[in-house]
């Protein structure tokens, strides 16, 4: 056992702390307030990432850790489940913390003081932190979401002259107090429990209770998490207005982060407090439930996020799409643990897909964000009707918004490609043994088509089509965005493309993560012949059946080779007739010249498929 | 299947077979519904070639960029080769191809997406209105098809336990699909026309509303990029149904299979050239509402397979 | 009483000395004069009595006694007469009162008397620009005696039509004037809000031949029908008839009645090979083109006929002032009868095909509608008219030719919808064969010409409306000296059922733009008759082959320099 997985993390926990403290006296200076910002929470991260590195690299699960804080005992476990969200959560936080610094000089903030959102940053960070290490639903998991929570609502209510910010930003604040109170509850109402009671000795009280109490409890909790994750229909109430009205930075740790320590505390509730001596049936009656809410999620959530004009609210609407999908992937996870040992091989490949879902939605939404942050940088606006035609004038952003919009869309050899294979396979394949998960499967790939729409809609009515005239008075105002902004959004790319390319790498880790976590994953899932099942090779991942036949597999190095020698093909016959190439207008029959009024809005597009899924809500217009 | 007993550089041979059989006979088959349609038209028609000679024609065209941006130009380059990848994995007459083992039913259906993103990123990047409005609708169209497909494939999905090509597309007897089975023939069917995008779903290019929809700023090369893109999509549709719902001979002469499945392809171009010249288009709330039932059955179908 | 003395009665009642006089020459037209105060009230007490609003006549008077006239001309449907409402304004103080806030089908007319006389209407609603060319320079009015019909004036710089304002939410589609579903060049701005279509702004206009001009100032009354034809390519004969008849009414010439069986006939052959044509373009316009090549390959049946008859396929030269110009000779007879069998064959199984096919109901049906009211008050004529309960046929209600002998249907229905129009389109077909056969039946001996020996007295005033395929053309004559008109007014029917078209748009899906256009049948060339200018030069043009091919050479030599 590693003895500074703690005190590492405590360490990165009071730079944080101390961090909020001395930035906000540095505010008058924005930019080096930026800096000072960036120093404490990267190096807080480094950290963070050496205790998550610590245990992942262990033989085992840690032990927990009781923190002794004003006479208040803080129960702390980090196991390898626990690690991962560290590692994303300090990888996030400081990419976003360098954008911080250049994108909080932006003009429109101008007459605000940084001085509290230097204060919420890094305790934002450090709450988060300490969220997913708390291993208590009452003390620690208080002050940890108090912290997150009460930060949060400064920093999205940051630009407060705006009265429906503000109002958003109350919003949020109520339901997530509301949350707080369902999962405190949970916690607290479980008999032999009060504050402060460990997580796996409230699971083995909830094993003795009767039925009814146990599932109140443990709805009050997964409505707690779920509210937090923005699962249907409690993520439509807070999350679009919240995501939308903060600033991008922010919205980009919102959305990347803050979101998945909902699904934290989701996968915690669901396979760290059902004990063990809970009957099968009921373990899956959880399961199934958790998935219809998943598919429910995912339809809904990407159906509503089509229709959005604002680029964040777009971006907000496809979060609780996707976390849809990650929920899916948990109750199908949990479904397939029941008593039927031949469902137990895509239980881990459900849950795998929930887990590498969880990184590569962090990474690219936390990147399309940046993007439209910079958009809304150099451009002042988020309004998809007004946008267009910025590829242009900012290539480099455009170029990275597309591989992040590829990515989210699913498209083979980028990131959202395998989490979202693995989700689809583990439905598809159950067969016969859970039927309704084929039908779920099938309308996971109907949402995928319709995520792929989205972003189409978002990439083309911002970087291509048409635009409003920009740069007209003469001053090249709308251009490129500094190095100080591309530089974050390059890093998150490269990881993205990381992810898309070698999912193996994470496959690796995922069974770290299984190798030094407890509970009913490890027990079940991380035995040898289950395991085997998955096989990661450098191209890619495949899963095989008993018998050792692959049956399912995502190979994007394959596919990428393929596709660039298909594309070289593609691109001799395209000048092997020897055709001129010519610049000429945009025809337009012949009357009118492109202007203005020949754009296509992004509020028209789809229309009618719009019209026809009127009845899943989000709509824009009447 | 086959492939074990083969030498595996008979693998990469097939690989080129199936692109040769693609190249070649898309723009043939292109011309039977061409033909057809004259032919219900009460008019002669165009050689079969005639599509080849379009694309050649084409491909030495002046190619006009009213764009100046890079999507624009790689739309086109990136549609291609997605089909090209599609028909690289395709276990053609039941023999996987070297590059079969690498990409399942999802990826394959993933890849067919790229195409039409490919296809929606060059509209988009045209700066027309008309592109826009044929975009809308390519890609309304494509969220409600896609699914349809894929359930198609999903058939053999649920009889095999795996993902794998060879055995979703092969691993099933006719008669073991049963009920769902027959359901499944009719509604690739019904879906056809929306699968190869002919009348009456061809609305997103409706040339007398959208004058070519995505593709009106395309012209030369580029443009012919498109136009073997949509042929080899067409002739994959049109084949898919054909591989996995009709038998295969059985004699053990690759050749022999081939020939029956590429002759049954031919006869389901006849079928969609005759639906084709006797449809109006529709509208594309229209064809909303008639996918959305087709969906529903093809789920249906899905759902009896599950149970029974 | 009778309506006609009825009405004469009322407006004197009402209008008392605001009533300058009324002229009861002819029998079948009053025409009243009045002066420009009370020509707003005239109008009103007109419609009414019932009367139906045709279109409005401009012309210049500036010699005689320096003023612009105006006239506005109805047709009173069930006892046939024509009210023709005439004042005039001072060259000076060139602006009179506008009946379009009454009548809103009036406003194109209104608005082509203001560019082409600079005639202006107070409170007119939309006092733009309509049939001149975007550079045509402010205070030329082409069809003023002093304009040389060969004046080119050097355009204006930067003009730009200004379209109307979109509805909010709204961007514009632009279509036309290339574009595959019009096949003239004209331009609608389409206002779409996603796919539903919130408004349209037309910018036509664009085929200008100035043959208005061209027939007042170079030609005379017997070379006018050759021009005349030539004003459509579709129904030609239409509007030779309705010239010639306009002549042949102001010099009180009385043609054989063989001839006038002859014109009947010409006139079915043009209404079959028209509806087979447009039934043909509609198919094409909901992407049908198996309807499109059948019913052109059913037409081509009569073509070759007109072609045996006449020397020519379209453009047949048959009508003159006084008579029509060929016989039809027994074997001919004979030959029309064969292939009127074998179109009515043809035409039965294309027929049974549409009325079952269900997809073409689903393009059709409840597209376009407008209701009875909104059909009539815009004036709306022909089968777009019928389609929309409207019970009018010139040729039943102000029967010409030899249709007052024929026996013939006037198809109505109520569905207000483009599956209305297109039903309608079919049985007149057959309705028209049936005439045609009748034709031969009841065809007399005799001439088939006279001869116009006396010179036509100037200032004289005579309408005529003909039923063309796709509504009524009307042409309004006054004589002149010289041996031509003075002024020649062409109404074509696409002139009012144009106006109406944005309307038909409204709320509709873009996919519906094609087949809603196309359901009125729109001739574009017929309605942009009179303008004088090409769009891109301000260039006159006189028409004869080749200096039609030199300016058109001018032209891409012009766009090559561009290029270059």
């Amino acid at each position: 056992m590693d003895t500074t997985i703690y005190p590492h993390l405590q360490t990165g926990l009071a730079i944080l702390l101390g961090a909020g403290l001395i930035t906000p006296l540095l505010a008058s200076k924005r930019q080096l307030a930026g800096i000072v910002n960036l120093l404490a929470v990267v190096l807080a991260g480094l950290f963070f990432a050496s205790s998550a590195i610590n245990v992942l690299s262990g033989p085992g699960a840690p032990a927990s850790f009781d923190l002794q804080l004003a006479g208040l005992t803080i129960p702390l476990l980090v196991d390898g489940f626990s690690a991962v969200f560290l590692l994303l959560i300090a990888v996030i936080a400081s990419v976003v913390a360098l954008y911080c610094i250049g994108y909080m000089q932006m003009a429109h903030y101008r007459h605000y003081s940084l001085r509290g959102f230097y204060f919420c940053y890094p305790v934002f960070i450090a709450g988060m932190i300490a969220l997913v290490t708390v291993d208590d639903l009452s003390t620690g998991f208080t002050i940890a979401w108090q912290l997150m929570t009460l930060t949060s609502f400064w920093l999205i209510r940051f630009d407060h002259h705006d009265p429906v910010i503000v109002r958003s930003a109350n919003k949020y604040l109520l339901l997530m107090q509301l949350a707080w109170a369902a999962v405190l509850t949970a916690g607290l109402l479980v008999p032999g429990c009060g504050w402060g009671t460990p997580l796996h000795y409230i699971a083995e009280q909830l094993g003795t209770l009767d039925v009814g109490l146990r599932t109140l409890l443990l709805a009050l909790a997964f409505l707690g998490f779920g509210m937090k994750a923005g699962m249907f229909p409690l993520g439509q109430l807070w999350l679009p207005d919240a995501h939308s009205v903060a600033p991008s930075p922010i919205s980009a740790l919102l959305s990347g982060v803050m979101l998945k320590t909902g699904i934290y505390g989701l996968i915690r509730t669901l396979f760290w407090m059902t004990p063990e001596s809970m009957p099968a049936h009921e373990l899956q009656y959880w399961g199934m439930a958790v998935a219809v809410i998943g598919v429910v999620t995912l339809f809904i959530g990407t159906s509503q996020s089509l229709k959005q004009v604002d680029a964040k609210r777009l971006n907000a609407y496809s979060s609780i799409g996707q976390i849809g999908y990650i929920i899916l992937a948990i109750g199908a996870a949990r479904y397939y643990l029941g008593p039927n040992a031949a469902l137990h091989a895509l239980a881990l490949l459900a849950i795998l897909g929930a887990f590498l879902h969880v990184l590569n939605h962090a990474i690219f939404k936390s990147l399309l964000f940046l993007c439209v942050g910079s958009v809304q940088y150099t451009t002042g606006t988020k309004d998809l009707d007004k946008l267009g035609g910025l590829f242009a004038l900012m290539p480099i952003t455009a170029i990275i918004a597309g591989i992040a919009a590829i990515a989210v869309s699913g498209v083979p050899a980028f990131s959202g490609f395998t989490s979202k294979w693995a989700i689809v396979a583990a439905t598809l394949l159950s067969g016969k043994a859970a039927g309704i998960f084929v039908i779920f499967g099938v309308i996971a790939l109907v949402t995928s088509a319709m995520t792929l729409a989205t972003y189409v809609k978002l990439y083309g009515m911002t970087f291509t089509s048409v635009g409003v005239e920009w740069n007209t008075d003469g001053n090249a105002k709308v251009q490129e965005v500094g190095k100080l902004m591309l530089a974050p959004k390059l890093l998150l790319t490269a990881i993205c493309l990381l992810q898309g390319l070698c999912p193996w790498l994470f496959v690796a880790l995922f069974g770290r993560v299984l190798a030094t976590s407890e509970g009913v994953l490890t027990h079940t899932l991380a035995t040898p012949a289950l395991l085997a099942t998955l096989s990661e090779r450098y191209a890619g991942v495949a899963v095989s059946n008993a018998s050792g036949t692959a049956v399912a597999f995502s190979l994007p190095l394959v596919m990428v080779a393929l596709l660039v020698v298909a594309g070289l093909f593609a691109r001799w016959l395209k000048h092997a007739g020897g055709a001129q190439t010519r610049q000429a207008p945009v025809w337009l029959c012949g009357y009118q010249t492109l202007n203005n009024a020949n754009r296509y809005l992004s509020s028209h597009i789809f229309d009618a498929f719009k019209k026809f899924m009127k009845w899943t809500g989000g709509n824009v217009r009447a | 299947m086959t492939t074990a007993t083969l030498h595996p550089i008979w693998s990469y041979v097939q690989v080129l077979l199936n692109l040769l059989v693609f190249l070649a006979l898309a723009p043939l088959f292109d011309g039977i519904v061409r033909r057809v349609t004259a032919r219900v038209q009460s008019r002669q028609g165009p050689p079969l070639v005639q599509s080849f000679y379009d694309v050649l024609k084409l491909l030495g065209k002046e190619n006009i960029d009213s764009t100046g941006i890079l999507p624009f130009r790689l739309a086109p380059v990136i549609a291609f080769a997605s089909m090209l990848c599609v028909i690289a994995i395709l276990p053609l007459a039941g023999r996987a191809t070297a590059f079969t083992a690498y990409a399942d039913a999802i990826s394959l259906v993933y890849l067919l997406t790229l195409g039409g993103v490919a296809v929606l990123l060059g509209a988009f990047a045209s700066k027309n209105i008309y592109a826009l409005i044929g975009a809308s609708r390519e890609m309304t169209t494509m969220i409600m098809v896609e699914p349809i497909l894929f359930m198609i494939l999903l058939l053999g999905v649920l009889k095999t336990g795996s993902l794998d090509l060879s055995a979703v597309i092969y691993g099933t007897p006719m008669a073991a699909f049963g009920l769902p089975g027959m359901v499944m023939i009719a509604v690739s069917l019904f879906g056809l026309q929306a699968f190869v995008a002919r009348q009456p779903f061809d609305m997103a290019e409706a040339e007398q509303e959208l004058l070519g929809g995505p593709f009106i700023e395309y012209s030369g090369p580029n443009y012919a990029l498109f136009k073997y893109y949509m042929m080899l999509k067409q002739m994959f549709y049109a084949y898919l149904p054909i591989a996995m719902f009709v038998p295969l001979l059985g004699t053990g002469f690759y050749l022999a299979d081939l020939a029956l499945q590429l002759v049954l392809t031919a006869v389901v171009f006849l079928l969609i050239g005759l639906l084709s010249a006797t449809h109006p288009r529709y509208r594309i709330d229209q064809a909303i509402r008639y996918f959305g039932v087709l969906f529903l059955i093809a789920l249906a179908a899905i759902a009896a397979a599950v149970v029974l | 009483m009778s309506k006609r003395k009825e009405l004469e009665a009322k407006l004197i009642a009402r209008l008392r000395d605001d009533v300058v006089c009324v002229e009861k020459t002819d029998p079948r037209t009053i025409f009243i004069d009045v002066k420009r105060a009370g020509i707003r009230e005239a109008s009103k007490i007109i419609t009414n009595a019932g009367a139906r609003y045709l279109c409005s006549v401009g012309y210049d008077n500036i010699e005689r006694d320096g003023t612009l006239g105006m006239i506005h001309t109805f047709a009173l449907d069930d006892s046939d007469q024509f009210v023709c409402c005439r004042t005039s304004a001072p060259e000076n103080d060139a602006i009179i009162e506008s009946i379009t806030p009454d009548l809103p089908s009036a406003g194109w007319s209104e608005r082509e008397v203001t560019d082409l006389l600079g005639l202006r209407f107070a409170g007119h609603p939309k006092p733009k620009k309509l049939v001149l060319a975007d550079d045509w320079p402010d205070g030329i009015y082409p069809l003023r005696k002093d304009v040389p019909h060969n004046l080119v004036p050097k355009g204006a710089e930067d003009v730009a039509y200004e379209l109307d304002e979109a509805p909010p939410g709204t961007k514009i589609v632009p279509v036309g004037p290339f574009h595959p579903s019009l096949h003239e060049p004209e331009h609608f701005a389409v206002y779409v809000d996603g796919e539903t279509i919130k408004g349209c702004d037309y910018r036509g206009f664009m085929t200008h031949r100035g043959i208005e001009k061209l027939c007042t100032t170079q030609i005379s009354y017997n070379e006018v029908p050759f021009i005349a034809e030539r004003i459509c390519g579709i129904c030609g004969s239409v509007h030779a008839t309705a010239f010639s008849q306009a002549v042949e009414s102001a010099a009180g010439l009385v043609i054989p009645r063989r001839a006038e069986f002859i014109r009947t006939m010409m006139l079915e052959f043009e209404r079959i090979h028209s509806n087979l044509l447009w039934l043909g373009v509609a198919g094409h316009l909901i992407g049908f083109d198996t309807v499109f090549m059948q019913a052109w390959r059913v037409r081509e049946q009569i073509m070759w006929l007109c072609e045996r008859l006449t020397g020519n396929r379209k453009t047949y030269g048959m009508i003159l002032v006084g008579g029509v110009r060929r016989d039809i000779t027994p074997e001919i007879a004979d030959d029309i009868r064969r292939v009127m069998k074998t179109i009515e064959d043809d035409l039965a199984i294309i027929h049974r095909a549409i009325e079952k096919d269900t997809s073409i109901h689903k393009r059709t049906k409840g597209v376009g509608t407008i209701t009875k009211q909104q059909a009539l008050d815009w004036s709306l004529v022909g089968p777009v008219a019928r389609a929309r309960g409207v019970d009018i046929d010139a040729r039943r209600d102000h029967p010409y030719a030899a249709y007052d002998e024929m026996k013939f249907e006037v198809p109505v229905l109520d569905s207000c919808d483009v599956w209305a129009t297109l039903v309608i389109r079919v049985i007149e077909t057959f309705e028209a064969i049936k005439i045609v056969r009748q034709c031969l039946e009841k065809m007399p001996g005799g001439e088939f010409f006279v001869e116009m020996k006396d010179s036509i007295p100037a200032q004289r005033h005579a309408i005529t409306v003909v039923e063309a395929p796709r509504g009524e053309s009307v042409h309004y004559v006054i004589t002149g000296e010289d041996n031509r008109p003075e002024r020649w007014r062409v109404r074509a029917p696409t002139f009012p059922n144009l106006q109406a078209v944005p309307l038909m748009l409204l709320d509709e899906q873009f996919g519906d733009f094609p087949i809603i256009m196309g359901s009125i049948d729109p001739c574009f060339s017929c309605t942009d008759r009179v303008a004088v200018v090409d769009l891109q030069t301000g260039q006159a043009s006189s028409i004869s082959k080749a200096e039609l091919d030199a300016l058109s050479r001018q032209q891409q030599a012009r766009h090559a320099s561009l290029k270059g």
